[in-house]
C-alpha cells in the first residue's frame, strides 16, 4: 500500500466513524464516492478561472490580419454583430493588433504570445479551443454562465455537479475547494450549489500560509471534548432539524461541522507546503514576489488533488486591485501584471502534475468569462468581448498539442467549431464520467 | 464554520455567558431564550458532568456547553 493509499483509506475509515453517529439522521453520506455513470478519463478537475476578461488576441489566438489592420475600423456589418460595454459605437472604433509577439510552443508549435512564455513551453500537453463564445458581455452574468450554464445566479455550478455526481475520495477535506485573490466580480453564486443540497457548494480557502483559519481546537479544548461537544450540538441540531423538514441548509451545517472536525486532523498536513522541496517551490514560482501567491494556490491544488479532492477552482484577479479587467484602460499594464503572476505557477503545475503521473487523471482547465475586443477602447484598452475567445485544457484525457476551432481573421466572432459554455461544461463533465 | 467553533472570540463569549449561569436551564434561557425540553435537559446534564470531570471544573463545563449552544442551528439561524 502506498503512502497515499494509506492516507486515503485511513482518512475514509476515520471519517466514516465520525459520520456514522451524526449523518444517520440526515441520510447516508452525500459525499460518499460514487461510480462514474460513464467511463471516466479524469478523477479531479483544477479549473483556473482568469476572471475579469483575458484578451484572446493577445494570448492564445494570434491574429496577423488584425495587426495589419491596426488603426482601421471593422466593416460595418461585422461591427454591428457585437455589443460593447464601454466602446460607444463599435462601427466607429479602430482595430488594434497585439503589442505582444506570438511564438510557436513545444513540438506541436501552437503559437502563444510572450505574455505566457512558460505555459508556451507546455503546449504539447495543451489543447486550445479558440472558438468559445457566450451571449453576455458583463462580468457577473458571464461568470455565472461559464460556471452554471445560466447567466442568472441560482443554478448549480460545475463543481457542485461534479461532487454531487461523484462524491469525494477524501472525507476529511472539502470535495470542492475554491481559492481566489479576494473579492470577485460575481461573488459566491459562482460556486454555489444552486438548487442542489447546500452540502455540494464550494468551500473557500484563503490565500497565504493559512488557507483555513481556526484549524486548531481552542485553547484548553482536547480532541475528546471537541468530539463530545460536536456530538452534543449534532444531537440538538437534529431535534431542531426534525421540526423543519426539507431545509437542506440546516443539514449542510450539520455536515459542515463534521467536516470542520475532520479537517482539523487532515487539513494541517494538506496545506503545509514546508515539506515541498526547494526545486518544487521554485517550479511554482514561490521564491519570487510576483508569482508567490498564485504559485502557492497552484501547489496547494496539486496537494489537494493528491489527497482525492474532486474539484478545485482558482480565481485569478479581483474586483478591487489586481485585475485582468484593468485592460479597459491599460491593456499592456494589466495583462503584463496578471500574466506575470500566473504564467510561471500554471506552467509549474502542469509540469509537476505530469512528473508525478497525476496529469493523466487530472483535468486542468484555463479560461475566463470572455475575451476582449480586437477593437481599441481609448488609447490603450480593450473592452469586454464574449463573441469569440479562447479556453484551454490539459491532462485528464485531453489530447495536447492541438488548437481547435477558430475566430474570424480579426478575432471578433467564433466561426469554426463554435462552442458555448454548455458545450465546454458537458465536455468537462463527460471527462470525469458524468453523462447529461 | 471553524471560526464559529474554534476562534478565540467565540471561546471568550462562551466563557462570559457561562460565568453567569449555574444550571442547564439558565444556559438555555441566556442563549436560546427558552427553557430546555426534557429531551434536551437530560443529555445536557450528562454533558456537564462528563466535561466537569474532563476539564476539572463545573465552570469550564458550562463554558463548553455554552460554546456548543452558540454553535447550534437554533442560535445561528433566524427561524
Amino acid at each position: 500500500m502506498t503512502r497515499r493509499e494509506t492516507l486515503l483509506r485511513a482518512g475514509r475509515g476515520f471519517g466514516a466513524v465520525a459520520l456514522a453517529g451524526l449523518l444517520d439522521a440526515v441520510e447516508s453520506n452525500p459525499l460518499a464516492p460514487k461510480r462514474p455513470a460513464v467511463p471516466a478519463k479524469a478523477k479531479s478537475i483544477i479549473y483556473l478561472f482568469m476572471h475579469g476578461g483575458v484578451s484572446h488576441v493577445d494570448t492564445f489566438d494570434p491574429k496577423p490580419e488584425l495587426t495589419r489592420h491596426t488603426g482601421q475600423p471593422l466593416s460595418v456589418e461585422l461591427a454591428r454583430t457585437i455589443k460593447t460595454s464601454f466602446i460607444h459605437d463599435p462601427t466607429k472604433a479602430i482595430l488594434r493588433g497585439s503589442p505582444w509577439q506570438f511564438r510557436p510552443g513545444g513540438k506541436c508549435g501552437t503559437p502563444v504570445s510572450d505574455l505566457f512564455p512558460n505555459v508556451r513551453d507546455r503546449m504539447d500537453d495543451i489543447a486550445v479551443i479558440r472558438s468559445c463564445f457566450g451571449d453576455v458581455f458583463d462580468h457577473a452574468p458571464a461568470i455565472y454562465l461559464r460556471n452554471s450554464g445560466s447567466q442568472f445566479p441560482g443554478r448549480p455550478c460545475l463543481g457542485s455537479w461534479v461532487v454531487y455526481g461523484l462524491g469525494s475520495e477524501n472525507q476529511n477535506l472539502p470535495a470542492f475547494v475554491v481559492m481566489s485573490d479576494g473579492s470577485t466580480k460575481s461573488g459566491p453564486p459562482a460556486y454555489s450549489a444552486g438548487f442542489l443540497p447546500a452540502v455540494y457548494q464550494g468551500t473557500v480557502f484563503r490565500g497565504g500560509d493559512d488557507p483555513i483559519l481556526y484549524l486548531r481546537n481552542p485553547e484548553g479544548v482536547s480532541s475528546e471534548t471537541q468530539r463530545e461537544t460536536l456530538d452534543f450540538v449534532g444531537k440538538l441540531d437534529q431535534m431542531h432539524d426534525a421540526a423543519r423538514p426539507g431545509d437542506s441548509t440546516l443539514e449542510a451545517r450539520i455536515a459542515s461541522y463534521e467536516l470542520a472536525f475532520r479537517m482539523q486532523i487532515a487539513a494541517p498536513d494538506a496545506v503545509d507546503l514546508s515539506k515541498e522541496s526547494p526545486a518544487t517551490r521554485k517550479l511554482y514560482g514561490l521564491e519570487a514576489k510576483l508569482t508567490a501567491d498564485f504559485g502557492h494556490k497552484c501547489l496547494l491544488a496539486r496537494r489537494l488533488v493528491e489527497r482525492g479532492v474532486r474539484f478545485i477552482q482558482i480565481y485569478s484577479g479581483t474586483n478591487v486591485g489586481d485585475d485582468w479587467d484593468s485592460a479597459h484602460t491599460d491593456l499592456v499594464g494589466s495583462h503584463e501584471r496578471m500574466a506575470g503572476k500566473t504564467d510561471r505557477p500554471i506552467a509549474g503545475l502542469l509540469e509537476d502534475l505530469k512528473a508525478l503521473g497525476l496529469l493523466e487523471s487530472t483535468l486542468v482547465v484555463w479560461g475566463g468569462e470572455f475575451g476582449r475586443t480586437p477593437l481599441s477602447q481609448g488609447q490603450n484598452g480593450r473592452d469586454h468581448h464574449p463573441y469569440g475567445f479562447a479556453v484551454w485544457m490539459a491532462g485528464g484525457g485531453v489530447r495536447g498539442g492541438q488548437a481547435l476551432g477558430a475566430t474570424d481573421e480579426f478575432g471578433v466572432q467564433a466561426v469554426d467549431k463554435r462552442v458555448d459554455a454548455h458545450d465546454i461544461n458537458a465536455t468537462l463533465l463527460r471527462l470525469v464520467g458524468l453523462d447529461q | 464554520m471553524s471560526s464559529l467553533l474554534n476562534s478565540r472570540f467565540m471561546l471568550e463569549q462562551a466563557r462570559v455567558v457561562a460565568s453567569k449561569v449555574t444550571s442547564v436551564d439558565e444556559a438555555w434561557r441566556r442563549i436560546l431564550a427558552r427553557d430546555p425540553t426534557p429531551e434536551e435537559r437530560t443529555p445536557a446534564n450528562e454533558f456537564i458532568e462528563k466535561q466537569a470531570a474532563r476539564l476539572g471544573s463545573k465552570s469550564a463545563a458550562f463554558a463548553e456547553l455554552a460554546r456548543g449552544l452558540l454553535n447550534t442551528n437554533e442560535f445561528l439561524y433566524v427561524d
